[in-house]
């Protein structure tokens, strides 16, 4: 769940909430701090959730802000400068493009069907790549269905790197198996290679495995971000 | 040959794997996706320690199952493959310290099943 709230007349911050926590981007320079609050705190305090963090925003510098997890529900802060701050950081920056992690997911795994299949088709029409040479190589570049292979799998890697920042490995690697059933639907449907019954009750056990792991915290490993130890969790 | 070539996949593997989890959360969330924001991300990495030897190790093994899958068929290949979801997730719990309850070990454990099934059912 989402939902955005405006800190004053030029900035706002974006919530991303579910059952226990919520976490808080909060406008400022350089990247996007990420701060995670309990989620019944935050909900029933909305106006101290407000001025706590127009509070913080006044008394970070251009550097990192410094933050707790916990709201001090009591706190009222001015929100003299508040203002000035946010609109430079606005004027300064242009909106990030921001992926959610279910997005990333995606990406992962349709780069990697679509790389592994264009890359095999590819070297296929190139013919055997045992040489000593780089003459072959270099020519196998020049097949543009190797390059559009080497493309979507360099997007993989890096999909598959950020999405490893942002949650549990133990969550990644069942989540993205599902490129096995998509590799196996694809030859089903568009090669017309029928799919057994032992592929179908694969299939069958990776959705179940999918299914089952989805259903926890996609981040629960400790976080290890240079700014010290805020409690940071990923976007659902 | 066979088998050392299995190795050569399964270990190097599972320690990108696990070495480009360590890198990544340390080198902070990503969440910006503009082209200029993914170059300075590369750049970064470029000089994560972590990231690199993954990356590198990520290549051993990949060019481990071509070599395999040029000498033997998927139906070798595999199966190991499959093991490793198993063992990565032993391993995030005791090198990443992640929390995994029985909702992730019976994830793994199905999904690593599924692959297999899924593999060798051609």
């Amino acid at each position: 769940m989402l939902q955005r709230m405006p800190l004053d007349r030029w900035s706002q911050v974006t919530i991303y909430r579910n059952r226990l926590f919520c976490s808080i981007d909060l406008p400022h320079e350089g990247g996007l701090p990420r701060l995670q609050i309990p989620a019944k705190a935050a909900w029933q305090h909305p106006e101290s959730l407000r001025k706590w963090l127009l509070m913080a925003c006044d008394q970070a510098d251009s550097g990192e802000l410094q933050l707790t997890h916990r709201i001090p529900a009591k706190t009222l802060g001015s929100r003299r400068s508040t203002a000035t701050l946010a609109a430079s950081v606005l004027k300064k920056q242009s909106q990030p493009l921001r992926l959610k992690t279910r997005t990333v997911i995606a990406l992962l795994v349709t780069s990697n069907v679509l790389g592994n299949f264009t890359l095999s088709r590819g070297l296929h029409e190139v013919g055997r790549l045992v040489s000593f040479s780089p003459w072959p190589y270099i020519h196998a570049f020049v097949n543009p269905l190797v390059v559009l292979g080497v493309l979507l799998l360099i997007v993989w890697l890096i999909s598959q790197l950020s999405l490893l920042s942002r949650v549990d490995l133990s969550y990644v690697l069942p989540v993205t198996s599902v490129s096995y059933v998509l590799t196996a639907l694809m030859g089903e449907f568009l090669l017309h290679e029928p799919v057994s019954t032992e592929r179908w009750i694969g299939i069958g056990l990776i959705g179940l495995g999918v299914s089952l792991v989805v259903r926890t915290l996609p981040r629960t490993a400790p976080m290890l971000h240079k700014s010290g130890d805020l409690p940071c969790e990923a976007a659902r | 040959m066979k088998w050392l070539l299995i190795a050569l996949i399964v270990i190097p593997g599972t320690i990108a794997d696990v070495l480009n989890t360590m890198g990544m959360k340390r080198n902070g969330e990503v969440y910006d996706f503009r082209p200029r924001a993914i170059f300075r991300l590369v750049a970064s990495l470029a000089r994560n320690p972590y990231v690199g030897v993954g990356v590198l190790a990520m290549a051993v093994s990949f060019f481990a199952l071509m070599a395999l899958l040029s000498i033997t068929n998927l139906s070798f290949a595999v199966p190991a493959t499959a093991f490793s979801y198993v063992l990565e997730t032993a391993l995030a719990k005791y090198i990443l310290k992640e929390h995994i309850g029985w909702r992730r070990w019976a994830g793994a454990s199905l999904v690593g099943c599924g692959v297999l099934l899924v593999s060798l059912g051609v």
